[in-house]
């Protein structure tokens, strides 16, 4: 607080012994140029946020506007958070993000190994296989659902029975893992660009000390890549989890969460008990429920990789 | 960001690898861009082809199916070039200056300031998504395009915030002190000093808010209807109505992903250089 009083009896100095036309005080300058930016954001998201928490403890469904509204304290929570229902899509989020992560963990470590040399085409392929990144989710469920895995028209199901499956439907027999492959599809493009990212900034000279100690390729992945990746790594899983729990438009266009609930996750569960179910309170109960656990995955991320990096 | 090229000696001793490491990329491409190209091949076949099995890969060609796709793109392309637009110059009027603020004046704050807008992409959309639809139907906003443009624009200040901040404390220090010396003004500095030297990194971000609005699917499937749908909606709807049309709905699907697709491949290198490089010291 010291700081802040000094400042502005700095600023009020200048403005007494400058001509009118000179810049504000340096504090005062950095606070018109920063508090828009704030305050809008503040706005958009932390009001209806504290809102939320407002609501979850509220009965409210917008169909029945002649129950009206009451305060029903923790009934919300009661009700949502501890049926069974919840538990199981809380632990469908919790696999289908971890698969997905880890899918893009190693197929983004291995391509950007891949890339990392120097070859012909080398920034086609790249711009090639950074493409999903930019596809809508929409697009990549119905790519999945119709031209990929369609039960008689779909491209993979033609293989598939080319080489003698049957009954090939993985979208109605495995969602959950079909989603994942999706999501991880999308993403893996942000894990290999940041991870090559990292691989090209390690000096050419530590490899060629290491070579010419007689490391093979293995030993320089080992002890010389791999550790130097740990940052990177950090970065991208941090920002791919971030997304990958929030993961909507895929499930909402490929399985709708079904059959019945079984690729259903959090975010679907919220927009299902919202805005098909129109119950207000309920669906805020379990978007707060959403948040706790979310920041509670990511915490206990960056701890793990703190630790990881720490032992390294 | 420059590559790293393989020293000639290594290249000579494992000519074999180099080869197969190359037959494995392949293959990654046929596996990861296959997809994309399959849906843009059979944007261009007849229904009858899109259906055939096994799966044509030799066909005439035909645009037939973009005539019938066009006639129901236009409103959601025109409503997503809007409402992507009118957020993306709002976020970028509100995060560069902030970005500026915070990486340019001295304050014990600022770090967690920037800290701050990050944190606010932690917060999950389905945890402010009831209130804000409870809000907009109040206001009667709802299937209006401020609804979306008002969600995408704090969807995207904070990633714009987070970037700027990075490209601007890449800058020389000493051009700003110079120019503050001279006595240019704060929007002289701004304008004519940080924008033009991170011109890159600032098309970078406009096109990442860009990409990011324009695939936004839960707020805007959530608080839009007929009206004001954006084409990610669009798709979802054109899935329902049209589904057993695959070569249409594929001519649609391959308009809706043009633009993304074409501004991400324009700026994939600066784009991760934005998102990590503060990140990774």
């Amino acid at each position: 607080m010291d700081t802040r009083v000094s400042e502005q009896a700095v600023g009020g100095a200048n403005r007494r012994f400058r001509p009118r036309k000179a810049p504000g005080s340096p504090a005062r300058e950095r606070r018109t140029l920063l508090y828009p930016g704030l305050v809008v954001v503040g706005i958009i998201t932390q009001v209806p946020f504290l809102l939320t928490i407002y609501l979850s403890f509220q009965s409210w469904t917008l169909i029945r506007p002649d129950l009206g509204r009451q305060f029903i304290g923790f009934g919300n929570y009661a009700q949502q958070i501890f049926s069974g229902e919840f538990g199981v899509i809380l632990v469908q989020t919790l696999i289908l993000s971890f698969l997905a992560l880890a899918l893009c963990c190693l197929v983004g470590l291995g391509l950007a190994l891949l890339l990392n040399r120097d070859f012909y085409g080398k920034s086609l392929i790249q711009t090639l296989l950074v493409t999903p990144f930019f596809i809508m989710p929409t697009v990549t469920g119905l790519i999945w659902k119709n031209e990929l895995f369609n039960p008689s028209f779909g491209l993979v199901t033609y293989f598939a029975n080319l080489v003698g499956v049957n009954n090939f439907d993985p979208m109605a027999h495995y969602p959950l893992i079909m989603i994942a492959t999706m999501v991880a599809w999308e993403w893996e493009p942000l894990f290999m660009l940041v991870l090559l990212a990292g691989l090209q900034a390690i000096s050419e000279d530590e490899i060629e000390a290491a070579q010419l100690d007689g490391c093979n390729r293995i030993r320089i992945f080992r002890y010389i890549e791999l550790p130097h990746l740990l940052p990177y790594y950090r970065v991208v899983i941090l920002l791919g989890s971030l997304f990958i729990l929030q993961i909507f438009g895929e499930i909402y266009v490929s399985t709708a969460g079904g059959p019945g609930n079984s690729s259903m996750n959090l975010p679907y569960l919220v927009y299902q008990t919202g805005l098909v179910g129109w119950q207000v309170g309920a669906a805020s109960a379990i978007g707060v429920a959403t948040l706790i656990i979310t920041l509670l995955i990511l915490t206990l991320l960056l701890r793990t990789m703190n630790a990881v990096a720490k032992e390294d | 960001m420059s590559s790293v090229p393989a020293t000639p000696k290594q290249r000579k001793r494992t000519p074999w690898g180099h080869y197969l490491q190359n037959i494995v990329l392949y293959l990654a491409v046929i596996v990861i861009f296959g997809p994309i190209f399959w849906l843009i091949v059979t944007s261009f076949k007849t229904e009858a082809d899109a259906y055939a099995m096994p799966p044509k890969i030799f066909f005439s060609p035909t645009l037939d199916e973009y005539r019938g796709a066009l006639e129901s793109f236009w409103a959601p392309f025109f409503h997503s070039v809007f409402m992507v637009g009118v957020s993306t110059i709002l976020s970028l009027l509100l995060g560069v200056p902030a970005a500026f603020a915070l990486s340019y004046y001295q304050n014990r704050r600022n770090e967690g300031i920037v800290f701050w807008f990050i944190t606010t992409k932690a917060l999950p959309p389905v945890a402010v998504m009831v209130p804000l639809f409870v809000i907009f139907r109040e206001l009667r906003l709802l299937d209006t395009p401020w609804v979306l443009i008002i969600v995408f624009t704090g969807m995207n200040t904070p990633i714009v915030v987070w970037m700027m901040y990075q490209f601007i404390k890449d800058l020389p220090k000493g051009i700003l002190e110079a120019a503050q010396v001279d006595g240019v003004s704060l929007w002289g500095m701004l304008w004519r000093i940080v924008i033009p030297l991170t011109r890159a990194g600032l098309a970078a971000t406009a096109m990442l808010c860009v990409i990011f609005a324009w695939n936004e699917f839960l707020f805007s499937v959530s608080f839009t209807a007929i009206k004001w749908e954006p084409l990610s909606v669009a798709v979802a709807a054109q899935q329902t109505s049209r589904g057993q049309f695959w070569a249409q709905l594929s001519a649609f699907t391959t308009l809706a992903i043009a633009v993304p697709v074409v501004v991400g491949w324009l700026t994939q290198k600066q784009l991760v250089r934005g998102l990590t490089s503060g990140a990774v010291k």
